[in-house]
């Protein structure tokens, strides 16, 4: 990874409008800001997508923030924002259209890492991870970013160190106790079509 | 929300926050000589977290490879480049996003520049009357569009194929060397289906999707597609 977490960019120069210091800033931060996303986007929706629609934000929003301290907290504010935003847009196209699931071409699920080859087990735990409550769901994530501290993560979701190494504990046992639970039940929840087709009426949540 | 959790605990879940953070600290490997004490203490009364840790540590392991491929998406953005000030950049993306996704995807007539119309319209790929059965020609060796007027007609024949609207959406468009452009579209089929049993998709608060079966009252859309 080229990107390293640093704690002192030049975030001022880039309020300013210093190109050059605009992309350190986004090349030191993107990463974890495709963490929130990911925490805070639809499955249907492409990540790299809404990355570019945060990017777009940052070289024309910037100016806006005062404090140089206040960008990161910023940064997320826009990240979940746009996911959200995102989000919304999609449940609307979906809302209302019927889903036809023939026993003969089963649906695909959209991926949240879409066009990424990634083992089952990834995946699987990937779907969990996603699926933890809202306060759990960056920390955990975060966590796995590449050499990202508890300090680092505390810092840009403006808690405590403490609290984020709670959560981010208390989120891992939430992962595995999900993981072991859909494990134990999968069997018990195989379902009875009768006949050749059936219909899923409304598309579901992603989460 | 700024409040330390760690200080908000219950007694009761003490002994499990606990056993959390050693666990998590051991999977980051920032457990210190304390923490490993104490996780041997654990094991010494509860053989059971030997498995926890585990556990963990392959979910731990699962999460990194989906997070490794989050990072390589994310090294792939750059800031928007080019000179000009950021409102330029951004009329410029308003722009590109206008024509170029799912989120702004227009509905708009292409039939001009596909020679493509509705079904039952002025479209023939051959002849100048609409096709009967004996005139269909067989898949083999048939055009897309002639493969796909056979479909539409046996669909029509069938009862399956109700209509194809006449609105076909954009999706992409890209400039191609030669000078031409190449369209993205979706066209849309209306189709029929009788069905033994309708179900509806629940999500419960674990994330397991599964379905339930469902009475269907009769449902007729007016709105536009």
């Amino acid at each position: 990874m080229s990107d390293r977490w640093e704690d002192t960019l030049p975030i001022e120069r880039a309020i300013h409008g210093d190109r050059e210091a605009m992309s350190r800033v986004w090349e030191g931060t993107r990463r974890w800001v495709a963490a929130v996303l990911l925490a805070h986007k639809s499955r249907t929706t492409d990540l790299e997508d809404l990355l570019q629609q945060v990017a777009l934000k940052v070289c024309t929003k910037i100016h806006e923030v005062r404090d140089p301290s206040a960008f990161k907290p910023w940064l997320r504010t826009v990240a979940i924002n746009t996911a959200r935003a995102d989000g919304r847009k999609t449940t609307r196209r979906r809302f209302g259209m019927l889903r036809l699931a023939g026993s003969t071409r089963p649906e695909r699920e959209p991926e949240h890492l879409r066009g990424m080859t990634l083992s089952d087990d990834a995946k699987r735990v990937l779907d969990a991870a996603v699926a933890l409550p809202e306060h759990y769901r960056e920390p955990v994530l975060m966590r796995c970013l590449h050499a990202m501290s508890t300090k680092q993560i505390a810092d840009v979701l403006g808690l405590p160190e403490t609290t984020v190494e709670t959560r981010v504990a208390r989120g891992r046992r939430m992962l595995r106790e999900t993981l072991e639970h859909a494990q134990n039940t999968k069997e018990s929840t195989t379902l009875e079509t009768k006949g050749g087709s059936s219909a899923v009426i409304g598309a579901g949540g992603a989460r | 929300m700024t409040h330390d959790e760690t200080n908000n605990n219950p007694d009761t879940n003490l002994d499990a926050s606990a056993r959390d953070l050693l666990i998590s600290r051991v999977i980051d490997g920032s457990a210190d000589p304390e923490d490993w004490s104490s996780f041997r203490a654990l094991a010494a009364q509860d053989p059971a977290i030997w498995s926890e840790l585990s556990s963990a540590q392959r979910d731990h392991e699962a999460l990194r490879e989906s997070i490794h491929a989050l990072e390589a998406i994310a090294q792939r953005v750059d800031l928007p480049g080019g000179s000009g000030s950021p409102h330029v950049i951004e009329r410029r993306f308003d722009l590109v996003a206008r024509w170029g996704g799912w989120a702004a995807a227009a509905v708009i007539l292409i039939g001009w520049f596909t020679g493509l119309g509705p079904v039952g319209g002025a479209h023939q790929p051959t002849g100048n009357g609409p096709m009967t059965g004996s005139m269909v020609p067989s898949l083999k060796g048939a055009t897309p569009e002639q493969a796909f007027d056979q479909y539409i007609e046996s669909g029509r024949e069938d009862g399956r194929v109700v209509a194809e609207l006449p609105d076909q959406l954009v999706v992409e468009t890209r400039p191609l060397e030669d000078g031409t452009i190449e369209v993205i579209y979706l066209r849309q089929i209306i189709e029929r289906k009788v069905l033994d049993k309708a179900y509806r998709e629940v999500t419960d608060e674990f994330g397991n999707r599964y379905t339930i079966p469902v009475r269907v009252d009769s449902v007729v859309r007016d709105s536009s597609f």
